[in-house]
């Protein structure tokens, strides 16, 4: 069941360390608080991530699932794709290579964004 | 014309192809029944098919045989759900009694002029209308059904003509031969091991083939049987499907081209990635399962090839009709601990210095 709202779209900033990813968590708590919230962050300008920034991703998650709602991840730069899979939680989220298939996973699941992927079985 | 149709449901070969040594027999779940009678999003593909042919205005009577080497409990349970199935067009006949030759004397004699004969196998999307008129056209006593990598066990027959035909009290399918080939252009799996398998639970999740999952589409990309419960912090990362009475415990997760079918239960903290988990089976707590087909308390992991069965049930055990009780775990407990095990507070990469 959706909300009826729009996803909400939120760029990060370039740098998720400590202080900016506790910062960037108090600016979209609320958001993520909401009812059903559905939410993607957009990583496009991310240049620097670390264990912060990925805990930050983590409690981000956890709000937004206190209200039934969900986050999707878009636009993932190479490192930190790398870091999310190091640390396991990118298989906690969908995750996008543009924030317009994000948006529209909200609505009817994408699957010719997976056709290119080369999935493995 | 009457057109009827036999569906064998042929027993997993006991060869082993194409190097893999390690994985189970050909056509095999791990456990050691037939894969087309494996539930693959809430269906086995032998139902699949009797379902696609009774939708058809065009056979009249189906025939099912069930093999004989299929473990008691599937057997049981493929029966179970055929009947359902219902229709007084559908009769079940055990492998053991069935033989080619008396089953198309006794089609001539119920007046059968065409038998469609499918020998399960390959999960096939076939034009059913399109085979009988190209059969009809060719005049040829038998047709068979090929894809683009070969003949498939999948055959047109002209009654009238094969109970004439010389030899006939001694015909077995293997008898048949190719006939007239048809080339089919649907969607052909050919089911022939474990990887097969997955790639059809792949394929149906994008939309490649006709199979839809069961259930409801919680959110897009998640189907969920309406028996199934999911404890309200466990993940579901779309496409995935969980089948009916399964549990999924706190802080579990079901992510990406995974489906968990009926009457299974995944322990609170564990992950489930890429995977098939066969009915009737109990993940324990926060495992890791990647890339891998499990049936009770055997795993096949398709990235190394291998095969092995456990033997501590914490692990993997087939469910017994007791209910573990649920243990409360906080959410995502086991992920922030895996987290900051990989990370350490100094690691930190920035695309400038890799």
């Amino acid at each position: 069941m959706r909300s009826g709202t729009s996803p909400v779209v939120k760029l990060l900033p370039a740098t998720l360390n400590r202080a900016q990813a506790e910062a960037f968590f108090h600016e979209v708590a609320p958001i993520l608080r909401s009812e059903r919230a559905e939410v993607v962050f957009d990583f496009s300008e991310v240049r620097q991530l670390d264990g912060a920034g990925v805990e930050m991703l983590l409690r981000c998650m956890a709000e937004v699932m206190k209200g039934n709602g969900d986050l999707k991840l878009s636009a993932i730069p190479p490192v930190s794709t790398i870091i999310l899979e190091l640390t396991g939680v990118d298989c906690l989220f969908e995750i996008f290579e543009n924030t317009a298939d994000a948006v529209q996973s909200f609505t009817h699941f994408p699957a010719q964004a997976f056709q290119q992927t080369g999935m493995s079985w | 014309m009457l057109v009827s149709a036999i569906v064998a449901v042929a027993e997993p070969s006991s060869g082993v192809e194409g190097g893999e040594e390690h994985l189970p027999v050909m056509g095999a779940t791990p456990s050691g029944g037939p894969l087309a009678c494996a539930e693959i999003l809430g269906q086995p593909v032998v139902e699949r098919m009797i379902q696609r042919l009774q939708r058809s205005t065009v056979v009249k009577n189906i025939s099912l045989v069930t093999p004989d080497g299929i473990p008691a409990p599937a057997k049981s349970a493929l029966r179970r759900r055929i009947t359902r199935l219902g229709g007084s067009r559908l009769v079940l006949e055990p492998m053991s009694r069935w033989v080619l030759s008396d089953a198309l004397k006794q089609q001539a004699q119920g007046g059968t002029d065409k038998l469609l004969l499918i020998r399960l196998g390959a999960y096939v999307e076939f034009d059913l209308d399109d085979l009988l008129q190209f059969h009809i056209e060719s005049g040829g006593p038998v047709t068979r059904v090929h894809d683009h990598e070969g003949p498939l066990d999948m055959w047109m027959i002209d009654v009238g003509s094969a109970c004439s035909s010389a030899g006939f009290g001694r015909l077995a399918i293997g008898d048949l031969g190719s006939g007239i080939p048809y080339l089919s252009k649907g969607y052909v799996n050919r089911l022939k091991d474990a990887r097969d398998l997955r790639r059809l639970v792949v394929d149906a999740f994008l939309g490649r083939c006709a199979i839809a999952p069961g259930g409801r589409e919680r959110k897009p990309g998640v189907w969920i049987e309406e028996s199934a419960r999911v404890h309200r912090s466990a993940r579901i990362v779309a496409p995935a499907y969980i089948g009916g009475a399964t549990k999924v415990q706190a802080s579990a997760l079901i992510t990406r081209f995974s489906s968990v079918e009926h009457h299974c239960e995944v322990g609170a903290g564990t992950a489930v990635k890429g995977s098939t988990i066969l009915p009737y089976t109990r993940l324990g707590k926060s495992l890791c399962v990647a890339r891998s087909l499990v049936d009770g308390n055997r795993l096949t992991h398709l990235g190394r090839n291998i095969s092995v069965e456990v033997a501590d049930p914490n692990l993997l055990r087939r469910t017994a009709p007791a209910e573990p009780a649920q243990t409360k775990v906080p959410l995502f407990a086991a992920w922030r601990m895996r987290a900051s095990e990989a990370i350490s507070g100094s690691l930190n990469f920035s695309e400038g210095e890799l």
